[in-house]
Order: C-alpha cells, then structure tokens, then sequence
C-alpha cells in the first residue's frame, strides 16, 4: 500500500477510535487482564525453568546400583545403555572402591573393614532431562539382569512432574479463556466501529475502493487495541516483576541457597516480545472475525 | 458505452421493476431518463452500479459484461462510474475538501495528484472558499455540488446522477444542471434520471421515458410540451 494510503488509513482509525473510547478502553482492559495473568504464569514457569538445573540436582538424581559381583564386562553394559538412552542428561560413575571410602567417613572404619572392600555395590548415579520419564526409566532399568537396585526419590519427581504439570495446564486454560473473552470484545469493539462507519463503507464501495482498502483501517484498530493492551500489561508486569525481585532477591539465598530469580533485563524483554506479539494477534484476529461477519461485501 | 439488451429486473419480492429493456448510449451523450414514481428509473442506476443483478438480459458497460462481473473486477469498474445521489451521501465527519480527498485517495491517487485536482473541482463547482466547510454547513445546492465534484474527482468515463436536483429550489437546480452540462461538454457520457420538468426542458438533450418498466419513449429533445400535465 502507497504511504498515502498509510495516512489517511492511520487518520480514519484514529478518528473511529476518538469516535468510540469507551468501547476501546474497556476492550484495551480485557486485553491487558489476559496478557497479565498470562504473564504471572509466564513469570512462574520461567523462573522455575531457570532453577530446573538446580532443582533437578537437589531431588532428581537416580542411583542404578549394579550387583557388587559385576565385573569390568557387565560395568561397561550397563554404562552404554546408560549413554545410549536419549533422555539421560548425565551420568557419574561411583566404583565400589569410591563408595567404601565414603562409606568409612560415615560409618567409621572398623565397621567397613569387617565386611570388606567389595561389599559396597558400584553404581551410577543418573540425570534425567525430563521428569515425567523417570518412571519408564526406573523399570527399564529394574529389568536388566546384572542390575542390584534403583534408587530415587520417587515422591519427589512425582511433585515435581505434577506441580510443573498443574501450573502449565491452569496457565493453559486460563489464558485461552480469556483469551476468547478478549477477542469477543475486540471483535465487539470493531462490530460497533464498523457500524458506525457504514456510511463510509458505502461510499467507499460505490467509488470503487478494493476490499483490502476497506477492511485495513478496521484491523489496524483491532491491531492498536493488542498492541496498547500489550504496552500496558507490560508496563505492569515490568514494575511487578522488579518489586518482587528487589524483594525476594536477598531473602531467597537465605533460605533456598540455590535458587535464583530470573535477572529482570532478561525477563523484560522476553515480556516484551511475547506481550506485543500476542497482543497484536489477538487484535488482528479480533478484527478478522468482526470483519468477516459485518462488512460482508 | 452503455447497452442494455432485453434486461429485465424482477426484485426478489416478485415485483418487475424492468420488463425487456433495451437502449444504447453512445459515448459522451448526455441522458435525461424520467418517468414516473417506481416505473423503474432507481433500478436503472442500481443495474449501472451493479448494487442489484439483472434477472435476464445482458448488460455491457464500458467492455464489462455486468452480470458475469468478478468480486475482484467490481471495484476497477465502479472507478470508471462517478455518481451523484439524490441524498448527495456526503461524509458529515468530513469537511468538503476532506469529501473530495476522501474519494481520491481511496483508489490510491498520489498526494500530489490531489493537491493539484482539488482546488481545481472545487472551483469548477465554484465552493472556493468552502473548503474547510462541514456538509451540514453547506446549503442544499452546494452540498449537491460537493457531491458532483466528488463524483468527477476521479475523472470517469460515464457520471450518473439519481434526482440530482430532488430537493433543490429552481433556480438552484438550473445551476446544477449547468454544470452536469459542462461535465458532459469536457467529454464525460451523463446519464441524469429525474423528474424534473424544467430541466429536461432546457437542456434539450436526448430523454428516455420508462413507464411500468418499459420504455414507452426514446427521444431527443424535450417531451414535455404535449403532456406536461403529467406531473
Ligand atoms: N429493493 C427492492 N425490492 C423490491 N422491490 C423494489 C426494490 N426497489 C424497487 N422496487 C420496486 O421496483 C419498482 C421500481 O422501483 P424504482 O425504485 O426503480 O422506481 P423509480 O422509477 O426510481 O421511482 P421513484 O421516482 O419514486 O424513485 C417499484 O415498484 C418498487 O417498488
Ligand atoms: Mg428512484
């Protein structure tokens, strides 16, 4: 479209929108209360993807103990089919000699040397990247013959899995929920611009303007109405977010020394990209909608 | 330019607006159609604009075959047809310059091109000095003349005009006709429905006179002298 088009194209939308605050403002409103609250779950999962690492050390590790009378033949068995597994991020390898010596600062010389050096089994201990496997894991690994036991804390993964699951699943809901209630509100807002502007519609088509030229003002405002909502929740979610941080920041290393909030810069701007990009979506498609069914040609 | 074969118009209520219509337009002729109240004058203008489709015959216009008009080729068509509305259908919101703009800028002319035509209808219409008027502002004739500057803005080929002097007073009606005139003199074909006696009368040009969706008479000059009673 010619730059002139663009101006006037801008003009006309800015006059609907001044012709309809109201409408425009309670649609902005609902957009920024969806992206928001998609933001609050943003803001979760990204911080508990950002301690994962640390997370995944303190309650996922697996422990594969293999029978204490393995030998060199067996160990490197049960190692490749450890490395080969796709889903094992890493593996540390325990000997049995390493766990005796452990074992001593534990429970005192006298007792280890009185069941001997190879009492203890060697084992492996195993990182999975994806918790909801750790169970197909535990019985594929139960299954071999050569292997003694499997250790893992299986409540913890359970939690783990299950609390990652219930925050993804009511984010989901919840911002496709408001999702539609945003769009119908949109598509309301362009319904009542479009009919409001049937005169020039009319015109418009008489004088023999293209659809296309017809129909942009109305997606831009659909577009402006994300992208407003967009810069409002973002605004909001920004100074949110540095409180908390600001906040917590000193007060988490206390009491969960490992764990780390997401550093404010990195969060703003993923935020941002997400916000406008959504925002923006959810205007256009708004618009489409309203578009579709009222300015039928 | 124009041709009309055969078309008849039966609205979807049952009513025949046209019953087997035929008429050719050559280009540059200037056309009054009259009749009376719903002998099938609007239904004319709505087949021209293609707002309605005809029931059978074939209309041609321009080198578009009306009926068998694509979505896509609607718009390029309607460029080339300037109308004028009894009602004028001018933008309240918009002042009268912005009116004529409006309509240009639309199908995509330059700033430029409508930086220099502007001025130029407005003073062909002779509304200089009303630029930065509101159509509510403006007295019925010079609303109608917003809405002829509107309608040649886009130098077409064919303009069409619905009672373009429906609510005017004589003598304001006889300017506007002037003008249409005109419009016709620089090598526009103008098609003017009315009822309008007194301009038909002065005028002089050819006359097709519908009645019950008919054509019971296609002449030049004025056709009222016998049976001006009529109206
Ligand atoms: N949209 C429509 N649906 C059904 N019937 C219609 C429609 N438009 C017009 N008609 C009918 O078609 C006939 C011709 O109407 P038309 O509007 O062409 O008359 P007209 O000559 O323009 O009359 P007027 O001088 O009053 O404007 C009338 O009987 C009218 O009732
Ligand atoms: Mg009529």
């Amino acid at each position: 479209m010619k730059p002139v088009s663009i101006k006037y194209i801008l003009v006309e939308s800015f006059n609907n929108i001044v012709r309809n605050k109201v409408l425009f403002i309670t649609s902005i409103f609902t957009v920024c209360v969806t992206i928001l609250l998609m933001g609050v779950v943003g803001i979760l999962l990204m911080n508990v993807s950002y301690n994962s690492d640390t997370m995944m050390e303190e309650m996922l590790n697996i422990t594969v103990y293999v029978i204490p009378e393995a030998d060199e033949k067996t160990l490197n068995d049960v190692q490749d089919v450890l490395i080969n597994d796709p889903h094992v991020a890493d593996i540390k390898y325990i000997s049995q000699l390493e766990a005796y010596e452990a074992s001593k600062e534990l429970v005192g010389e006298e007792i280890m040397e009185e069941l001997g050096h190879d009492f203890l089994p060697a084992s492996f201990i195993v990182k999975l990247d994806d918790v909801t496997y750790a169970n197909i894991f535990v019985r594929k690994m139960v299954a071999m013959s050569n292997i003694y036991e499997v250790k893992y804390s299986s409540e913890a993964y359970e939690r783990a899995g299950s609390i990652s699951y219930t925050i993804r699943y009511v984010c989901g809901i919840l911002t496709g929920l408001l999702g539609v209630l945003s769009l119908f509100l949109i598509s309301n807002t362009i319904k009542i611009t479009v009919s409001t502007s049937k005169e020039e519609v009319t015109i418009m088509r008489y004088i023999g303007a293209s659809e296309a030229r017809i129909k942009a003002p109305f997606y831009l405002q659909g577009g402006f109405i994300g992208f407003l909502g967009a810069i409002i929740s973002f605004i909001i979610a920004g100074f949110g977010y540095n409180y908390i941080y600001t906040r917590l920041e000193g007060s988490l290393s206390e009491y969960i020394g490992a764990l780390e909030l997401v550093p404010v810069s990195q969060m703003l701007l993923v935020l941002l990209g997400v916000f406008m990009l959504y925002g923006i979506v959810l205007g256009i498609l708004g618009s489409f909608f309203a578009i579709r069914k009222y300015l039928k040609a | 330019m124009i041709d009309f074969n055969n078309v008849s118009m039966i609205y979807k209520s049952g009513t025949e607006a046209l019953h087997a219509v035929n008429f050719h337009i050559d280009p540059g002729e200037f056309v009054f159609i009259t009749g009376k109240s719903g002998s099938g004058k609007s239904t004319i203008i709505k087949l021209l604009m293609r707002e309605e489709r005809q029931t059978s015959g074939d209309i041609f216009v321009n080198g578009y075959d009306l009926f068998n008009l694509s979505r896509y080729d609607l718009p390029h068509y309607r460029r080339r047809l300037g109308v004028v509305f009894q009602d004028c259908r001018l933008l309240m919101n918009k002042t009268v310059y912005q009116n004529i703009e409006f309509a240009m800028e639309i199908i995509g002319e330059s700033n430029r091109t409508i930086k220099q035509v502007v001025p130029k209808l407005l003073h062909m219409v002779d509304l200089e000095g009303k630029e930065k008027s509101f159509p509510d502002e403006l007295a019925g004739g010079e609303q109608a003349r917003v809405a002829l500057a509107r309608a040649i803005a886009n130098a077409p080929d064919i303009l069409i005009a619905d009672e373009p002097t429906g609510n005017l007073d004589p003598k304001t009606s006889v300017e506007i006709v002037d003008l249409l005139y005109k419009v016709n003199q620089l090598g526009t074909t103008v098609l003017v429905v009315t009822h309008d006696t007194r301009i038909v009368d002065r005028l002089q040009q050819r006359v097709i006179r519908l009645q019950g969706g008919k054509i019971a008479s296609d002449t030049e000059g004025s056709i009222y002298e016998n049976e001006a009673c009529e109206y």
